[in-house]
């Protein structure tokens, strides 16, 4: 990894997450379960370019349109609603989630505004049957303080979540109505962070305060953070869909790598004066063609080619880590068109199976002179011109270096084009949904919440190990836990954590075994151990057993002293002779569990007289 | 004095906000901030609104539109259910659109089909049609048949609509060209509006096939796929949001149009073609008091006698249009009262009518005898599928134009509005 000065670079790198709340939809009654099982019905449906001003369409509204696509959703009978599906009008706002959020807001110190308006965002890509996502500034102007400096929090907002893709061909996407309308605080931060693992640092922070709400889902899926960043001469980027936390570093340095080279690239364009030409038919190129090209065209497809002046060598410069410029315009020609990809002259053709025969027919049909590189693409007609139209698009929009977009995270840390960044204005009010008036009544019903960062402390102080405190306090039971700590006060603290929070994991990787135990369970055993009814060591014997705790009290029943005496006279007796440290070998394993080791020890050495 | 539209800047006590005016909210000043969010900022904080720039309106732009020679010339009236509008992001405002150039923007694929020609008779919620609306339209709709039009596409509130295709199926007579309602269930503002599709589904189905007479024309599911072509007399909102909330009743549709290829299906042919007729208006007295009185357990008489002063009554009756009028016990004493303010009220001239809550299926009076007893005391309806508010545009139209044959013309079927018990779209 190139090691870059941030600052000298201009930097700006702010956060967005949305956070999934617990409970029910924000605007139906609906539960917010997401489903895999088989829905019970699909509708299809097609939406339409609003006009704005003067007939103007939104940007990226016209992007969506362009494309012809209509929508399959997918509902349930139960879990689904006709709000949902856009069949009914919402109903008011999820009061629940407005606390939430005016919870998380008072954790960062933001203002909540005096009255909420619900608006309505242009959205019709599908992801929103209604065509719009409706959302609501809540807060403002808060502040977070991390290792690297304070980051403002300029918004708070209150929103309902997209229905997911399921499956994607060239004329129908496919959406599960399960996660549409489950509630989302987002919070965005300015762009202050300043260095890439800040990101990581930040979102971190977010999360926890988020957690210590105790309204949050969990799970995989269940929070996204989203990175914009931007370095001085570029422009800002939107990067949606960082799977992991630990991936932010690695994909805002990315960013800057690709903004560089992107800059760079513009200047060497200028340089060279190039330029694009129209593109041409070269099927005729391709006389026995095989491959990928040659199934195209016995399928009644065709290759067009696009000319790109004085661009030799600019294609396959690489602007992030295993993608080239030629990668981009791929990206452009995928999204516009649904074309797998593009050829262009600065890859390796071999491995298409162009030869050098091909290659000159195809330089001299777009007259292609030396250092003119082109880029290729194969599909049906209409679909090829769609997909050549978009390199060309974006091959001139280079010039200007760094186009104002938003990305998809990929899994190694670099991005992929995902549609043009929409304008600003697409907002106007919901008014389904009556405005919300945010009254000091309100406000002083909000609890602050512990920290998860301070409970943690606090289980510090009372004698758990840092990691271990970490975890209870994060952990959703750490209400049971606490209740344990004020019944079982003969139980040490850190030891009433361990076997409540680390129990299931040592026993899988002891015996591969999965336990459920119930807070129940955990009150007898907890209750059995203070009584010294039962021994330590028999604890993870008794969890093992996945049975009901107080079924198995009297099995695992300490041994009296008597018992202990009577069951140590026996095994000196039958092994005469031996001495004190085969003794308690055989003791320890004969009675472990019954009796606590050290009581053992000490009865045993009694009893040879040491 | 900053307006709506204008650019501000908004000093309170802890803050200095910069966005652009609203209208007010009550005790609130509203702001649309960069970000394109609304907020409320309470009044008592706000120390000063400064004006950056006023607002500049935008001008409409006028261009005009021409038309495609060979394309049937279609008129579309409009009385309300807007059917397109746009968004005005700077202001959050809902406008309206209502031009043939503004129509042809939001629905370019009309322009494949249909010339068109379009003016505004009102904008207005269609529950607040009166008899007086429907002579409007009828006058309408004669003018843009005498001027040529190939077909009439009439933009309505969706909660009447079915009550004044009924009206106009009655008086407007002989229909020598289509006359299509079409309306919205979901606000044309949004990507999702159903308008787009029931509007360009009407017009392919004007342009293709010879069919006269009115009709509706709405979502025959929740795809966006096929609309349904409802007769107007046999038309029915039953459901209150749903896009397929129009059902046929009592009758089968005449066709489905599908959106994507904007192939018609017929599926019956026993409809009025075109023709060169020229429609003469038969309106409804506008000062006509007609009531509907829905019947339910526990009834009393009165609920019958304050209709005394009406010019006619339609009941909506249980079942096969019963009226509880039978004294059984002590408890049912007031149904003896009930059938003689019936019998009181028909003798005083004033025509009451009966049909079924029940919406689907025949109105028979001669299987019970409850029903026998309700046509002994002079009701009309036996032998009718008819919906109730179809009975009720007929009686005020035969009021006016039949008053001294109101019993027998009630049981002909005038303009196909008696339904034949044909199996409906409607699943059971």
């Amino acid at each position: 990894m190139t090691q870059h000065d941030y600052a000298k670079l201009g930097l700006k790198c702010g956060l967005e997450i949305h956070q999934q709340l617990e409970g029910r939809k924000l605007f139906s009654h609906c539960a917010t379960t997401i489903r895999d099982d088989e829905p019970e019905g699909t509708i299809v449906r097609r939406l339409r370019a609003v006009a704005g001003e003067e007939g103007h369409v939104d940007v990226a509204a016209i992007g969506e349109m362009r494309k012809e696509r209509s929508f399959v959703y997918e509902y349930y009978n139960n879990g689904t609603s006709l709000v949902e599906l856009d069949e009914a009008p919402p109903v008011p706002l999820n009061h629940d989630a407005l606390m939430a959020t005016l919870q998380l807001s008072k954790l960062v110190q933001a203002t909540p505004v005096d009255q909420a308006h619900v608006m309505r965002k242009t959205v019709i890509d599908g992801s929103n049957t209604s065509g719009f996502q409706r959302t609501a500034l809540i807060a403002r102007n808060g502040m977070l303080r991390s290792s690297s400096g304070d980051i403002t929090i300029p918004t708070i907002c209150l929103e309902e979540d997209a229905a997911r893709i399921i499956g994607q061909t060239a004329d129908v996407v496919t959406y599960r109505l399960d996660r549409l309308g489950i509630p989302l605080i987002e919070i965005a931060t300015g762009p202050e962070i300043k260095h890439p693992d800040q990101a990581l640092d930040v979102a971190q922070r977010l999360g926890m305060l988020l957690r210590s709400t105790g309204k949050v889902k969990r799970g995989l899926g269940t929070i996204r953070q989203d990175l914009n960043v931007s370095i001085a001469g570029g422009q800002r980027v939107e990067i949606k869909g960082a799977q992991e936390l630990k991936m932010l570093p690695t994909l805002v340095q990315f960013e800057v790598d690709r903004q560089l080279a992107l800059l760079q690239i513009a200047k060497d364009l200028k340089e060279r004066k190039s330029a694009t030409h129209g593109f041409k038919d070269v099927t005729s190129a391709f006389q026995n063609a095989s491959g990928i090209i040659g199934t195209v065209i016995k399928q009644g497809g065709v290759v067009l080619g696009l000319r790109l002046c004085d661009a030799t060598g600019l294609l396959g410069r690489e602007v992030q880590q295993g993608r080239r410029f030629g990668t981009e315009l791929s990206d452009a020609a995928k999204i516009a068109s649904g074309v797998k990809g593009i050829i262009h002259s600065d890859e390796q053709l071999s491995k298409y199976n162009i030869g050098d025969g091909e290659n000159n027919a195809i330089r001299s049909t777009l007259g292609c002179g030396q250092g003119d590189a082109f880029v290729l693409v194969a599909a049906p007609l209409a679909q090829a011109e769609k997909a050549l139209t978009a390199v060309a698009e974006r091959y001139n929009m280079a010039f200007k270096g760094v186009p104002k977009e938003v990305r998809k995270a990929n899994i190694d840390g670099t991005t992929s084009f995902l549609r043009p960044m929409p304008g600003a204005a697409r907002m106007y009010p919901e008014t389904d949904i009556p405005t919300l008036t945010i009254t000091k009544e309100i406000l002083e019903r909000i609890v602050l919440p512990e920290r998860i960062d301070e409970r943690s402390a606090r289980y510090v102080k009372l004698g758990l190990a840092k990691d271990l405190a970490d975890l209870a306090a994060g952990a959703e039971e750490h209400p049971e836990f606490e209740d344990f700590l004020r019944k079982f006060t003969a139980l040490k603290p850190a030891y009433l954590a361990e076997v409540f929070f680390t129990s299931g994991r040592t026993i899988k990787r002891q015996f591969n075994i999965d336990i459920t135990p119930t807070t129940e369970d955990f009150e007898v055993l907890f209750s059995s151990l203070q009584a010294n009814l039962v021994p330590k060591e028999a604890v993870l014997d008794i969890l093992k057993e996945r049975k009901p705790v107080m079924e198995l009290i009297a099995k695992y029943k300490s041994l009296s002293d008597d018992d202990l005496d009577k069951a140590l006279d026996e095994i000196i007796t039958k092994n005469p002779g031996k001495p004190y440290n085969a003794l308690i070998g055989i003791a320890m394993g004969t009675l472990r569990g019954k009796a606590p080791g050290q009581k053992v020890n000490e009865r045993l050495k009694k009893k040879l007289g040491q | 004095m900053s307006k709506p539209g204008d650019k501000v800047s908004i000093t309170t006590k802890d803050e200095t906000i910069k966005g652009t005016l609203m209208p007010d909210d009550d005790n609130f000043i509203v702001v649309k901030l960069d970000s394109g969010y609304n907020m409320g900022i309470n009044r008592k904080s706000v120390k000063n609104i400064k004006v950056v720039e006023a607002h500049k309106p935008h001008k409409e732009s006028t261009t005009g539109h021409t038309h495609m020679p060979g394309l049937p010339l279609i008129s579309i009236l409009h009385t309300g259910g807007t059917i397109a509008s746009k968004v005005d992001y700077e202001t959050g405002g809902v406008i309206a659109r209502f031009s043939p150039e503004e129509l042809l923007a939001q629905f370019p694929e009309l322009s494949a089909i249909v010339n068109v020609e379009s003016r505004l008779i009102r904008n207005m919620f269609s529950e607040d049609m009166r008899f007086a609306h429907y002579n409007i339209l009828a006058k309408e709709i004669e003018k843009e048949v005498k001027k040529g039009a190939s077909g009439i596409i009439i933009t309505h509130g969706t909660d009447t609509l079915h009550y004044s295709a009924a009206a106009l199926s009655f008086m407007v007579r002989p229909l020598p060209v289509p006359v299509i309602l079409v309306g919205a269930q979901r606000s044309s503002d949004r990507g999702s509006s159903d308008a787009a599709m029931n509007v360009v589904c009407a017009a392919a189905f004007i342009a293709q096939t010879d069919f006269a007479g009115v009709a509706a024309c709405m979502h025959a599911s929740m795809s966006d796929d096929t609309c349904v072509i409802i007769p107007g007399t046999h038309c029915r909102k039953m459901h209150s949001s749903r896009r397929d909330a129009f059902k046929t009743v009592n009758a089968q549709a005449w066709a489905t149009v599908n959106v994507t290829d904007k192939k018609v299906t017929l599926l019956r042919d026993d409809y009025t073609r075109r023709s060169a007729a020229k429609p003469v208006v038969m309106q409804i007295d506008e000062d006509l008091k007609i009531g509907i009185l829905y019947a339910h357990p526990n009834m009393h008489a009165d609920e019958i006698k304050q209709y005394e002063e009406y010019d006619g009554l339609v009941i909506a009756g249980t079942g096969l249009g019963h009226v509880p009028i039978n004294e059984i016990d002590d408890e049912t004493k007031e149904h003896t009262k009930i059938l003689k303010a019936l019998a009181s009220l028909t003798k005083k001239g004033v025509p009451v009518v009966m049909t079924s809550q029940t919406i689907f299926g025949t109105i028979d009076l001669d299987v019970y005898a409850t029903g026998r007893k309700i046509q002994d005391a002079g009701v009309l309806g036996n032998g009718t599928y008819i919906t109730t508010d179809v009975a009720f545009i007929k009686l005020a139209w035969l009021l006016t134009n039949h008053k001294d044959h109101i019993a027998t013309h009630w049981s002909q079927n005038m303009v196909g509005e008696l339904g034949d018990g044909s199996p409906s779209g409607v699943p059971w």
